[in-house]
């Protein structure tokens, strides 16, 4: 790295990186140091220090409630990937492929849910999917069924609100790792003698891997993360991680055994980050 | 494959992404007490009866006032770190970027929580205050990745020509940078300013009756009763996010033809 | 009792880490004086000018600007215009006001500056594209915005960073025409960073050659090219030979080839390897054998016309490949053919690396 004289001096940098570093550590590390201590029972105050004990860790590991919750949140955010993926990846191959100008649109209309928020999504669903709402209206109104189906709460009804929101963030790298590949690749595997399934399968697949796994840790991320989503569609006894972890504020005023719960999603997002990251390396894919 | 199948798909999976918002917008117009379809007809009950709940003004006051103070303190922070991280260097791409990008790592659920203890531990009561640093620091990767990425793009020899024209380097930041990197920079305070503006699992455990937030009423409304005024109060959040968008766009446009 | 200098430069040095860049640089030049750094890209040139632009810090050395020292001073205050390569302009401010950005940044308003803009403008034939913005302009057009703006505050210094480099060859050519004369007649003082060494000899008062860091020789472009003061000058300025062997005592080179003789002043009293150089120029084709004092035989192995002159490549027996200048109207000698080549003793520089045992 140059110095010159047009270049920031060491205390110039400081002076520039102070301020947003200050916010970060009191507004970011400092609170998360607390979540830690209070996940192992001590309760940071001035003075105060309790003892540091596991038995909040021991209670998760050992209670199937818990483990089911975990469970379950990984099993959605595999569901949601691997959909996502699926539903999106057509969409992104157009986007790149294309020359329409409507593109440009779509792009702004796969962000909306982002835009306009968990409630908006949220509340949307629920009147298409209530019982007194679009679908059922549909239904008992050509006659195909005389009660109304329930299809409001429940795992149904979580996915397709969850497909909605993550699509964005699953067909931008898509679409961004189509746009890399050279048309002619396709062109000449087709001269050679592929036909186009073959082509997909031996080509633009492979070649896509990449923008498929970035998709894919975005958007399992997300799912772990979700809250009002899951909390308002899937119902009672619908639990996920952050539910469990809202359940232990407002209905059994267990903070440390909350904070437990937040450390051990916190675990879980670290896990598939690396598996993710080890996953490409070995693949060769970065 | 073929284009043209793909462009029928992807038109078809649009409609269906854009039809639960159109749904809110017809049932906002309900006047009936309780979500229902087909809707028992149209009138703007709703949106006036909104204006006259207390806590929605209060929330809706509040949701201004936080995104505002949240995304412009983000600008003036994550702004002058960028000018720095830009200079490149192992120490500042490998430690110092990912450090302020690290909040984006964490689910937000779990940093409430962590901010909720936190104000807690250092016994402060929570208020605009602390809701405003929260969202602050969620702003920060959101403005600093945008800069970053413009001023990577910028030519070095812009600001070197600023100052040998006589600029001296503050000078040379608010002539020739600030111009530069204007239109991403208020793409990403705005986009800031959403996420604010809708967040609910930051805010959730740090608001009270006192600095409850708009999407956390509406959030508690959801809840609680499900009558048509919660999509009337959705439609209002989406329109105001709509004006502050295309308003940004305006401003951030660069007058070059 | 130092003569009036615009620009001097004292055994300035720059090092990054333990890499030296820039070793001694020394030069001073007198108003109006035009300067050519040239020199293969890594030689220093580059790093130099920005050691006099401020926007590198010497290592060692000092900077004079009108006998003033400014190498601890920001670039805004050393009174230098600089016209960077691809230009640099200011993407948001129209032409006007980029040319005017000197003056504003010394306190001027808008309004004042507009007289002094205009004049500037039109030196270099931009006046009426004052309220265009960079991107509308052509590649020459922002290239004589560029100028205006580095002329515009009347400054001691100009630099010039490879200003050309992104035009076509025609255009290039028409403003470095253009360019030298308005310097001329402004009577500016002018440092010129360059790798082309056409641009450096056909603009420049002198040229001053870098390679690794030094100046290996400054001097006019005349004295560059027909007296190179080392092998490495010699190799980059211009086309020609170059034999290696040893210079003796008795006023021989030897070399696989032969003998031929050092021009007069190179004999050595003791005997030492040596490079022996001959311009295309300067060798001639005979018919007659015993017409010139040092003479070959070679094969003709090409011949390329470049319309005013053609250059007539041959390889001698041991494979050393000669370059000889002939007329435009020769006839083209069949490749393979056998040429007889021959040169004046005079014509040949020499350059002794080393003493031998």
């Amino acid at each position: 790295m140059t110095r010159s004289s047009t270049d920031l001096g060491q205390l110039a940098r400081i002076v520039l990186l102070l301020p947003a570093t200050i916010i970060v550590v009191v507004g970011y590390v400092l609170p998360s140091l607390v979540l830690a201590a209070l996940s192992f029972g001590i309760v940071p105050g001035v003075w105060v220090f309790s003892e540091a004990t596991t038995s909040h860790y021991m209670r998760l590991l050992g209670d199937i409630y818990y483990l089911r919750v975990v469970g379950y949140t990984l099993f959605l955010g595999i569901v949601v990937s691997v959909l996502t993926a699926v539903l999106a990846f057509p969409v992104g191959y157009y986007l790149a492929r294309s020359r329409s100008r409507l593109t440009s649109l779509y792009a702004v209309l796969t962000f909306t849910p982002l835009a306009v928020g968990m409630n908006m999504v949220t509340l949307g669903w629920m009147i298409i999917l209530g019982k007194t709402g679009f679908i059922n209206a549909l239904l008992l109104q050509t006659g195909a069924i005389n009660d109304p189906l329930q299809l409001l709460y429940g795992w149904g009804a979580v996915i397709v609100a969850m497909v909605h929101v993550v699509f964005t963030f699953m067909v931008l790298p898509i679409e961004a790792v189509v746009r890399q590949i050279d048309p002619s690749l396709e062109k000449a595997a087709r001269i050679l003698g592929a036909g186009p399934i073959r082509t997909f399968i031996e080509v633009v697949l492979p070649l896509s891997l990449p923008g498929i796994a970035a998709g894919f840790l975005i958007v399992f991320l997300q799912v772990c993360g979700a809250f009002v989503l899951p909390l308002l569609l899937g119902g009672q006894g619908f639990t996920l991680m952050p539910i469990a972890i809202w359940e232990q504020i407002t209905v059994s005023f267990d903070r440390s055994f909350a904070a437990t719960l937040s450390v051990a999603l916190i675990l879980i997002s670290i896990v598939v980050m690396l598996l993710q990251m080890r996953i490409m390396r070995e693949k060769s894919l970065v | 494959m073929s284009l043209r199948y793909l462009s029928i798909y992807s038109a078809i999976l649009g409609i269906v992404f854009v039809f639960p918002l159109l749904i809110v917008v017809a049932v906002s117009l309900d006047p009936g007490d309780y979500i229902r379809f087909p809707v028992s007809g149209y009138s703007p009950r709703w949106y006036i009866e909104m204006w006259s709940n207390q806590t929605i003004l209060l929330a809706l006051k509040n949701s201004l006032i936080v995104g505002v103070t949240s995304s412009l303190i983000g600008a003036l922070v994550a702004v002058p770190a960028a000018l720095v991280i830009a200079r490149g260097g192992r120490f500042l791409e490998g430690v110092v970027y990912p450090f302020f990008l690290s909040s984006f790592t964490i689910p937000w659920l779990v940093y409430g929580l962590a901010l909720l203890f936190f104000w807690g531990a250092a016994g402060l009561d929570l208020s605009l205050t602390t809701l405003i640093v929260g969202h602050t620091v969620i702003a920060i990767p959101y403005i600093l990745r945008v800069t970053l990425a413009v001023l990577r793009g910028m030519p070095p020899n812009l600001v070197r020509a600023a100052r040998i024209c006589g600029a001296s380097p503050l000078q040379a930041f608010f002539s020739v940078t600030l111009p530069y990197i204007r239109s991403g920079l208020v793409a990403g305070v705005s986009f800031a300013f959403v996420v604010s503006f809708t967040n609910i699992p930051v805010s959730l455990f740090i608001t009270t009756a006192d600095n409850i937030t708009l999407p956390i009423a509406i959030f508690n409304y959801m809840v609680n009763n499900f009558e048509p005024m919660v999509a009337a109060i959705s439609v209002v959040q989406v329109a105001m996010i709509g004006i502050i968008l295309l308003t940004a766009r305006k401003v951030g446009r660069v007058e070059r033809s | 009792m130092s003569e009036h200098f615009d620009l001097e430069l004292r055994s300035v040095e720059k090092r990054f880490g333990d890499q030296a860049v820039v070793r001694g640089v020394s030069f001073a030049l007198e108003k109006g004086e035009f300067l050519s750094l040239l020199g293969p890209s890594g030689c220093g040139k580059t790093t130099t000018l920005s050691m006099i632009a401020g926007f590198e810090a010497p290592s060692g050395g000092e900077i004079l600007i009108r006998d003033r020292r400014i190498d601890a001073l920001p670039p805004e205050k050393r009174d230098i215009g600089m016209v960077f390569q691809n230009y640099a302009l200011f993407p948001h401010l129209t032409v006007a006001d980029n040319i005017g950005f000197g003056l504003r940044m010394r306190g001027m308003r808008k309004a004042e500056a507009r007289t002094e803009v205009e004049s500037s403008a039109r030196l270099v034939k931009v006046d009426h594209l004052l309220d265009r913005y960079p991107r509308q302009l052509s590649g020459g057009q922002q290239q004589r915005v560029a100028l205006a703006r580095a002329l515009v505050t009347k400054p001691a210094l100009v630099l010039l960073d490879e200003p050309f480099g992104a035009l076509d060859r025609l255009l290039r050519e028409e403003l470095q025409i253009e360019i030298r004369s308005l310097l001329r007649r402004l009577n500016i003082t002018t440092v010129f960073v360059t790798h082309d060494q056409d641009e450096a000899l056909s603009m420049s008062d002198r040229v001053a050659v870098m390679f690794d860091g030094r100046i290996e020789q400054i001097s006019t472009p005349q004295q560059l090219y027909s007296v190179p003061a080392t092998r490495n000058v010699a190799g980059f300025i211009g086309k020609g030979t170059f034999l290696h062997g040893t210079v003796t005592a008795n006023g021989l080179f030897e070399s696989r080839l032969g003998s031929f003789r050092l021009p007069g002043g190179a004999a050595s009293p003791k005997s030492a390897i040596g490079d022996y150089f001959l311009r295309p120029e300067s060798v001639f084709v005979t018919e007659r054998i015993g017409q010139y004092p040092n003479e070959i035989n070679a094969d003709v192995a090409a011949m390329t016309f470049l319309g005013d002159r053609q250059t007539l490549i041959a390889d001698a027996t041991d494979g050393t490949r000669f370059f000889v200048q002939v007329r435009h109207d020769s006839p083209a000698l069949p490749i393979g053919s056998k040429v007889h080549l021959g040169w004046a003793s005079e014509s040949a520089t020499v350059y002794q690396s080393a003493a031998t045992a």
